[in-house]
């Protein structure tokens, strides 16, 4: 070992990596080759999707922590884990969505009543870009016949 | 309609029948001693000299547990288990069982405690069986070598080997998967210091015999190291002919002047990461551009004076649909492709922790390679046209034998000496000007020119007698019939004595002194020796340390030299190597 990556990267910089897609910049494509249209791929081979198999170790990563995390979620006694169009787990998330990223408090009765405080809009946090615009002004929608 | 000059060649190969009876008879009487050259301290080796391991099936042989290794590996990393163990116990080591069911070759193993394993060796038996049946033998025993080759049970036993591997440095400008070397992912960096590459590359000459080898510069991506130019210039200074960079070419393709530069410090050859025709073919790399990469980068390296090997790395389901149109390309590209390297992917380093379902979905074996040609192709014939690497071994002896008293024979020649279980390869022949293609040995009947070969070496007569007997070997076995249209006789003799220089014409040097002057005059032949080669590497599944203990890739490292697999895949692999050097 020459050194860790983290050590590497303070003294020598980082080097240009080509992934998720980045392209890489040539001055030109031209080439003398002969390539005939007909040997050319255009579509990815999709036999493993069909078999519904993984196709590299990142694909099995993926699926074994979905599958552990269902798990837990079932050992937990939630209902399920992450499927869709599951209207349950939908209100749960919102519900999650709206106390963390919102920052809006849970709603709880008092006395049977909802405090009025917990009606007001969201404030917002400033960082995800969520609640920092001003409020949008409303505007009569024009309806049919005026 | 054959050409006229079809039927004199035709009478010609029947004359050389009756020459060769007379020939053979007269040769076999007081065959000389093996002699031995310079560049080894044992004699040659006679064809029946020749150590073989077992073979054929069923077999039981050595090999690893799929669980165990990684488990152990881990222990040594965290300071639980010394590192000696490798050398001086047999760690993760089973028995495993290479039997035929179903029609498939299997290696079949059990663990103590991890249980059963088993998975496909071959998909054609008849195929295998040729493989092993064709083999030549293994190659001299490697002498003067306890420096370097002291790994325990993985040990390098035979041989120099014909590719020396050195990984520059393990950083990539790529994230792939697969990736044997796991680059960029395992949170180090290892790179080789100049001094270091220097010793590795000094080393390498003190092993006997001492042959000619590719010396190819690896990683990672080895141009990213800033010793790249000078490491190749440096292997060619100590003696090595071929010089390579296994490379996924995005450097070569950004500049033409570093292409330039490369082949002036003596770059012959770049291995060229290759998964397919079109960017689609390519998306699993996670490039945009990546297949426009590859051309570009073949433009501007054989324009400069670099030949281009597309490696290929074949996953089941996944790109194997790629190896007709990837053969079709070369086929197109004749004066630019004459090597194509196929290697069946290999679970290891990233994928070491494979599913099962995985692994049986994705398993490519040689003879799906040699199937698929065929059926994507129409090209050759498994059982027929395609031989085990180590086949040309016999091709070096008697090379080795013809140029033993030249004054200058400091080298043996490049000799692959693997197990057939290793590599495959067909050889194509492809008229550059119409582009027309046929099997070599459907055309020159390769067992049989083998064993006559053998007999022209095993009598170790002079340089003269041994060209002569290679010559009628050649004619007799030649069917000018079934040989390319404007293919003649001449042409296949002339080949032979291009590659192994035998006449002492100059068809373009390849020594250190080899200008680009050379290499475009050795690009002038009208005939393209197109070799398809298949070069399976091991994964826990199916490791085999037969095959390890005759390695013809070993990679150079600090600590010595390692089989290639027991580097990328065994228990000492990659990552304990680098982390701890």
């Amino acid at each position: 070992m020459t050194a860790t990556l983290t050590k590497w990267y303070e003294e020598h910089g980082r080097h240009e990596i080509f992934a998720g897609g980045k392209k890489v910049q040539m001055e030109d494509k031209a080439h003398s080759l002969l390539l005939r249209d007909n040997i050319v791929t255009t579509e990815l081979q999709r036999d493993l999707d069909k078999l519904g198999i993984a196709k590299n170790s990142r694909e099995e990563k993926t699926r074994a922590r979905d599958q552990k995390q269902k798990q837990v979620a079932e050992a937990k006694g939630e209902a399920r884990g992450p499927e869709k169009n599951d209207e349950a787990y939908n209100a749960r998330m919102a519900s999650l969505y709206r106390e963390v990223v919102l920052k809006e408090k849970p709603v709880i009765a008092e006395n049977g009543f909802i405090p009025l405080g917990a009606l007001t809009q969201s404030k917002g946090n400033g960082h995800n870009g969520n609640g920092t615009h001003a409020p949008k002004p409303q505007v009569a929608e024009p309806v049919a016949g005026d | 309609m054959r050409k006229p000059i079809k039927y004199v060649e035709k009478a010609v190969t029947v004359a050389a029948k009756g020459a060769w009876v007379v020939f053979d008879r007269l040769n076999r009487i007081k065959p000389n001693p093996s002699p031995t050259p310079k560049w080894s301290d044992k004699p040659l080796l006679k064809s029946y000299e020749k150590s073989k391991p077992p073979l054929g099936w069923p077999r039981t042989t050595d090999s690893l547990c799929p669980k165990c290794v990684p488990e152990i590996r881990q222990q040594i990393l965290d300071g639980h288990l010394p590192h000696e163990v490798l050398m001086n116990e047999k760690v993760g080591e089973i028995k495993a069982q290479i039997i035929e069911r179903d029609g498939k070759i299997l290696m079949v193993k059990d663990c103590p405690t991890h249980g059963h394993f088993e998975d496909v060796m071959s998909i054609d038996p008849e195929f295998s069986q040729h493989l092993e049946d064709v083999f030549p033998g293994r190659d001299i025993a490697a002498h003067a070598d306890e420096k370097l080759h002291h790994h325990g049970s993985s040990t390098v036993k035979y041989g120099r080997g014909s590719v020396l591997t050195i990984d520059l440095t393990n950083r990539c400008n790529m994230m792939c998967d697969p990736c044997f070397m796991d680059a960029n992912q395992v949170g180090f960096v290892h790179e080789l210091t100049w001094e270091e590459i220097k010793t590795m590359l000094d080393n390498a000459i003190t092993i006997k015999p001492r042959r000619q080898m590719s010396v190819q510069f690896s990683g990672g991506e080895p141009t990213l190291s800033p010793y790249f130019l000078d490491a190749v210039r440096y292997a060619r200074k100590v003696g090595y002919n071929s010089v390579q960079a296994a490379t996924n070419g995005i450097e070569f393709a950004k500049s033409f002047e570093f292409c330039q530069q490369a082949v002036e410090a003596g770059m012959r050859y770049a291995y060229l990461q290759f998964d397919g025709i079109g960017n689609a073919a390519n998306a699993h790399r996670m490039v945009g551009n990546l297949f426009d990469v590859k051309l570009k980068a073949i433009e501007n390296l054989h324009k400069a004076g670099v030949e281009i090997v597309p490696v290929v790395t074949i996953v089941n389901g996944i790109n194997n649909e790629q190896v007709g149109r990837i053969i079709k390309f070369a086929l197109d590209n004749p004066k630019t492709i004459g090597f194509l390297s196929f290697q069946p992917v290999s679970f290891t380093g990233r994928d070491e922790a494979v599913t099962d379902d995985r692994r049986v979905a994705q398993r490519y074996t040689l003879s799906h390679l040699a199937h698929d040609v065929k059926n994507q192709t129409g090209l050759g014939e498994p059982s027929r046209d395609w031989f085990p690497i180590s086949f040309m071994g016999t091709f070096s002896d008697w090379a080795d034998l013809m140029h033993v008293n030249d004054v200058k024979n400091d080298w043996g020649q490049l000799s692959c000496g693997c197990h057939p279980n290793c590599g495959t390869g067909m050889a194509v022949m492809i008229d550059k000007e119409t582009k027309e293609a046929v099997p070599v040995t459907a055309f020159l009947k390769g067992d049989q020119l083998a064993r006559d070969i053998a007999k022209v070496n095993d009598a170790a007569r002079g340089k003269f007698l041994t060209v002569v007997g290679m010559a009628l070997c050649l004619v007799k076995n030649y069917d000018p019939f079934h040989s390319p249209t404007h293919f003649k006789l001449t042409d296949l003799l002339k080949k032979f004595d291009k590659n192994f220089n035998a006449t002492g014409k100059n068809y373009g040097k390849v020594g250190p002194d080899r200008t680009v002057d050379d290499v475009m005059k050795r690009r002038q032949d009208r005939w393209n020796f197109l070799f398809i080669a298949g070069m399976w590497f091991q994964d826990l599944f199916n490791y085999d340390f037969r095959r390890t203990e005759q390695c013809i890739i070993p990679y150079a490292t600090q600590e010595g030299e390692i089989s290639f697999c027991a580097y990328n895949t065994g228990v000492d692999g990659a990552t304990l190597s680098r982390r701890c050097t």
